[in-house]
């Protein structure tokens, strides 16, 4: 299929703690089709972040390793690959960008430096035009005196003016796959609403796919076409934007949806998903969200559920739709 | 709720888990209480008083010391009729050393002695009239490995001659291993041999008189006393030529010399007459070769010292053991007494700050301007030597670190929202420094701590190496290297056995502290 | 408002910035700069504002833990800046703080037991065997298992850590609790369960609360009125439901809309601001949100415009409201 760009089956990372090994992703799959936004949200500890690093092949190893599953890349399986190659697939057609826009770049040189790095790095244009492609993302990313800014150093610019740099250092080479890492985390809500604006805009510009890690709800409804809800290390919901703000089916994320404090009606009380997320390690047999489930019966604590389609594009792991899934 | 284990991990268990971890360092604990309990108990391990040299302690120990440093010479002195002389012939007779720095002899009326006086092979000569055999003398086992000839005998005519009868005489040899040359032509083979092993053996012999060259016959000439020598006491009986002929040439008994390389025997002869009576013609020692000890400097490393002794011949072992407990006091001590001001001062400095600060800050930048060794000399020039002074002086150098690490420490603790926490529960400053700076700063306080002690060894060792530790007889591992240098050129146990125990010592201890450092630090993960 | 519990009259932070080899004093950071506001007993009273905006600042001169350069806080009608340090230690029974970090507020080295012990021996409240029933009646009511006592706090996920960290602040039975940014550094399904958890403990112990957020939703939730801040100073101030249906000043508007909902269907108008908040330690000569306003005057770049009221329980800090 020309359209998908990225294509993950069955990746599964574990990590190694002392002598023993926890599953830390579990057996994911989903793809990323052409000019797509997929978001992927879930809570501290999901291993959103961890099937990020594992397409990047930027897992550390050890204690972490990616113990089976293949992510494909337009086709090539990106794990089989040697590391020089992998090099060549980083930056040039997948790109990065992280939370801390504030550790993310090396205090000691300057922007400038750092972006023309990559683009000599990753293309062949000589030093003056990398230069001028450099200036020229930029002003792409919105940073006003942009000749200026490619001769100052990191500390002399604030977080949102750096997170633009490490978008600009992320798109310098024309990725064709972006993956942006909780990228307005560390910001205000005014500059996170101009980043988010920013790559809206950029991924309309060059038709970029977007693999957007996020926990915050609000950002992934404004930014994502497709959403993915990981919970402990497993996809348990996904579904179109629309659809699953609309009409969630698991009841993980209906519970997250309903314990977001909402700015139009007022509430007494908030909805709260009762207990904590369980350990890695702690998880034997059975839903993994079934402690905190309202709606738990026997089946849940017996048997692993499997991610049953519920209409299309629409697919759910919870024993409540089970049999609706396995009609449809 | 999230599951969790019923034992608790306290911080000091998850240290304690880490540290396991740590190969080396672990490794490095265990010397270092080996070390500790060495120190601890050098009194009860020595195998001998560090203090005096062992000589004197032998016979406390109950040993028979004089057996090591000297063996009697018993000998037997063969007769011309093949029998052994009485004893009170046997003692009649002259030992003379071929080389008095190696081994020397002395006889009484009743005994005769070799003593060691130095080191290295050499030759006893013992003599009785023109008799004259060889024992060969190993001191301190450093044994040459070429045997020399040792006694002479001659076959004597059995009857008496008649005048102007020639009688061919033969000579073997015994060598001081123990073999016997029959021929000769072998005795001579073996002169020969061994002046050409002689000449190519580099070394002592070129300088010195050649010990087979002989003292006792320097008068005669070096190539002659390689060869057969034959003389007639008696030249008015019988004559002898040099390839052994004996004629007679008047009437009488006469006497003839055969001689090689020092050595020489008799060989009796009648003419016209029979033989009076037996006279001797060989004195055979006890034993061919003697091996002694130099108990008096420098024994090497033995079985009974196992590392040797030294120049006024103490035992290294137990000095190198003793000289662990002041190298301990010092390390631990001026250490301890750094760290503890040094933290309380890097806390007040740390947590106060304003004009104390400054002053504690500025008083830490001056004394760290000074290299460590250099304000521990001058310490040491102002108070004089001695070991309470050694610490003192390494306390103060020791004291800076400290207060700069522990306010270092102590102005990030100070920052952490538990602390501000605390502060605005309305804890009291004292306590907030007690529960929870003070605590945060002793991870850091005891990596230096490990590490520091290393150091302070080092600079202790250094200043008694150079003669400020205050005796520099005493059992210090400073002291000792730097006696060793002087006395002992070309010896390497008086120098490396103090040298290596330094090394152990501060290797270990700063391997502990890596790996302390490692154990504690937080961003290190298993 | 005839309970007022706090009232921080014109308060200013000034940290002064030491340049060069001797330390001179080069200028000021104005970190919080002419703030007023009351809080009345029983009420939770918002503070929301972006990073640097002085709301942590005002917080923690509320609790007196940095001395204001100007202007007073008044607790109870007591001035605490004028306080000696003794006298302060024992007003700190009914001022107590919440923290953002859970986990950087509470000593790794401590059990829980320790840390819910600390305020109790810092200011004598009964002897063991009380304290222990305090302490165990606190970790009920905060939602902890009482049986963890022994536990270290780093064995406690983020949410049972600042439960921890409410149970500390709560211990003493204080008048007013500074949260600072209490639930930023939670999860989502965990926020909510905190959130619950301080409006729960406000009935029961007749808390008052001044919420520190960045987040105005939550805000919105919890606090019945709410202060914004902009460059250290107050840009509008009222009751909540005034702010959130009514706002007024540029800059609440733009924060307003610049909040992502969880809601795909809904489009809504963006104003977004140009540009990036300007240095405290040299903030514009007039209004300080003139940088960036869409709708800034002539008058905005000289004059700082003065607080005044719009409305029954809502000033604004706008010169297109004067």
């Amino acid at each position: 299929m020309q359209d998908i760009m990225l294509e993950v089956t069955d990746l599964t990372v574990n990590f190694r703690n002392d002598d023993t090994e926890y599953t830390v992703v579990n057996s994911i799959s989903f793809q990323v089709k052409k000019g797509e936004t997929l978001g992927l949200v879930g809570e501290s500890g999901c291993g959103k972040s961890v099937t990020s690093l594992s397409i990047m092949r930027l897992v550390p190893t050890p204690p972490g390793r990616i113990a089976s599953g293949e992510i494909r890349y337009k086709g090539t399986n990106l794990l089989s690959l040697k590391e020089k190659e992998m090099n060549a697939v980083r930056g040039n057609e997948i790109s990065m960008i992280f939370q801390e826009p504030m550790t993310s770049l090396t205090p000691v040189f300057t922007i400038g430096r750092q972006l023309d790095e990559v683009i000599l790095l990753h293309t062949d244009l000589s030093k003056k035009a990398a230069k001028a492609k450099s200036i020229e993302m930029l002003k792409l990313v919105g940073i006003p005196r942009a000749e200026e800014i490619y001769s100052s150093y990191p500390h002399e610019l604030s977080g949102g003016m750096r997170q633009r740099v490490m978008i600009a250092i992320g798109l310098a080479c024309e990725p064709q796959l972006l993956i942006a890492d909780e990228p307005t985390t560390a910001l205000d809500v005014t500059i996170q609403a101009q980043i988010l604006d920013l790559m809206r805009e950029l991924k309309e510009k060059t038709d970029t796919s977007i693999l957007f890690i996020t926990h915050d709800l609000g950002v992934v409804a404004e930014m994502c076409d497709r959403v993915i809800v990981m919970y402990a290390g497993e996809i348990v919901e996904e579904a179109d934007v629309d659809t699953l703000f609309h009409d969630p089916k698991h009841p993980y994320t209906c519970g997250l949806l309903e314990s977001i404090p909402s700015m139009h009606e007022k509430k007494h009380r908030l909805f709260s998903i009762g207990g904590q997320v369980p350990a890695a390690g702690s998880i034997q047999m059975g839903c993994r969200f079934r402690d905190r489930c309202s709606k738990a019966f026997d089946r849940c604590e017996k048997e692993d559920p499997e991610l049953v389609p519920l209409s299309s594009g629409h697919f759910c792991r919870c024993w409540l739709y089970a049999e609706q899934g396995g009609r449809s | 709720m999230q599951t969790m284990k019923n034992q608790s991990p306290s911080p000091f268990r998850t240290f304690l888990k880490k540290f396991r971890k740590q190969r080396v360092a672990l490794w490095s604990l265990f010397v270092v209480v080996g070390i500790v309990f060495v120190g601890l108990f050098a009194p009860l391990l020595v195998p001998y008083d560090p203090h005096r040299p062992v000589a004197d302690q032998y016979k406390e120990k109950g040993m028979d010391a004089s057996q090591l440093t000297r063996e009697q010479v018993s000998v037997t002195v063969w007769m011309s009729d093949g029998s052994k002389a009485n004893d009170s012939a046997g003692s009649e007779f002259t030992l003379t050393s071929e080389d008095g720095q190696i081994a020397a002899a002395r006889k009484t009326d009743s005994v005769a002695f070799v003593y060691a006086s130095g080191e290295g092979t050499t030759s006893i000569l013992v003599s009785s009239g023109e008799i004259v055999s060889r024992l060969k003398v190993v001191v301190s086992g450093q044994d040459n490995g070429l045997p020399s000839l040792s006694q002479l005998v001659a076959t004597a005519p059995k009857q008496s001659l008649q005048k102007g009868e020639s009688v061919q005489t033969g000579v073997s040899a015994i060598l001081t291993d123990g073999t016997e040359l029959a021929e000769m032509t072998d005795i001579l083979a073996f002169a020969k041999q061994f002046e050409a092993a002689e000449a190519s053996a580099p070394g002592k012999n070129d300088g010195f008189a050649s010990s087979t060259d002989g003292f006792t016959n320097s008068e005669e000439a070096s190539a002659e006393s390689r060869s057969l020598y034959f003389q007639s006491l008696t030249p008015t009986v019988v004559e002898v030529s040099q390839d052994g002929t004996i004629t007679a040439v008047g009437d009488g008994e006469g006497t003839i010399m055969v001689s090689v390389d020092g050595i020489s025997t008799l060989i009796p002869v009648a003419v016209n007459q029979p033989f009076n009576k037996a006279i001797p013609v060989r004195i055979e020692p006890g034993s061919l070769v003697m091996n002694l000890m130099n108990a008096y400097k420098h024994q090497p490393p033995s079985s009974l010292h196992w590392f040797g002794t030294d120049h006024q011949n103490r035992d290294i072992f137990s000095r190198v053991l003793w000289g662990t407990r002041e190298t301990l006091l010092i390390g631990f001590v001026s250490v301890s007494v750094g760290a503890v001001i040094g933290t309380i001062l890097g806390l007040i400095a740390g947590y106060w700050g304003r004009w104390i600060d400054g002053l504690i800050t500025r008083c830490t930048d001056v004394l760290l301007a000074f290299p460590g060794i250099l304000l521990a000399i001058a310490v040491i020039a102002l108070l004089g030597p001695g070991i309470t002074n050694i610490i003192f002086a390494v306390s103060v150098f020791t004291i800076p670190i400290f207060i700069r690490i522990v306010r270092g420490s102590t102005l990030a603790l100070k920052e952490m929202t538990y602390v501000e926490a605390a502060r605005s529960i309305g804890v009291r400053d004292s306590v907030i420094i007690r529960r929870h700076i003070f605590p945060g700063t002793i991870s850091v306080v005891m990596v230096y701590l490990t590490m520091r002690i290393g150091t302070a060894i080092l600079i202790g060792a250094s200043l008694s190496f150079l003669g400020l530790g205050g005796d520099i007889t005493a059992p210090e591992w400073g002291a000792m290297l730097s006696a060793a240098k002087d006395n002992s050129r070309n010896l390497f146990h008086p120098t490396f056995f103090p040298g290596i125990a330094i090394v152990i010592t501060v290797l270990c201890f700063n391997l502990m502290g890596d790996g302390l450092r490692d154990a504690l630090d937080p961003k290190l993960k298993d | 408002m005839s309970d007022t519990l706090l009232d921080v009259q014109r308060l200013q932070v000034h940290f002064p910035i030491k340049k060069g080899i001797f330390q001179r004093t080069q200028g000021y950071v104005k970190a919080v700069d002419d703030v007023s506001f009351t809080i009345a007993k029983g009420e939770t009273f918002g503070l929301v504002g972006e990073s640097g905006c002085g709301k942590s600042t005002t917080g923690r001169t509320v609790m007196n833990l940095i001395k204001p350069s100007g202007g007073q806080v008044l607790f109870a009608g007591e001035n605490l800046s004028a306080l000696s340090p003794k006298e302060m230690l024992s007003r700190r029974v009914d001022l107590q703080m919440v923290f953002q970090d859970p986990y950087a507020s509470l000593n790794p080295r401590l059990t829980v037991e320790q840390i819910l012990e600390e305020p109790l021996t810092a200011h004598q409240v009964g002897d063991a065997a009380e304290r222990k029933r305090t302490i165990e009646r606190m970790m009920e009511v905060c939602g902890l298992n009482p049986a963890y006592l022994k536990r270290y706090a780093h064995e406690f996920s983020g949410g049972q850590r600042q439960r921890i960290c409410i149970a500390r602040a709560l211990i003493l039975k204080p008048k007013l609790i500074v949260a600072d940014e209490p639930v930023s550094a939670l999860d989502v399904s965990i926020q909510s369960q905190i959130l619950n958890l301080l409006q729960d403990l406000q009935q029961e112990f007749q808390l008052t609360y001044l919420f520190i957020s960045h987040d105005l939703a939550v805000v919105k939730h919890l606090c019945s009125r709410v202060g914004v801040m902009y460059l250290g100073r107050m840009a509008e101030i009222g009751a909540a439901d005034n702010i959130y249906t009514n706002p007024l000043h540029p800059y609440t508007k733009s924060l307003l809309s610049a909040i992502p909902t969880a809601d795909p269907r809904q489009k809504k108008e963006r104003i977004l601001l140009r540009g990036e908040v300007p240095s405290p330690a040299n903030p514009p000569k007039g209004c300080a949100f003139v940088t960036r306003c869409p709708s800034a005057k002539d008058i905005c770049k000289h004059e700082r415009p003065r607080v005044s009221k719009v409305e029954d329980d809502h000033l604004v800090a706008c010169h297109l409201f004067t």
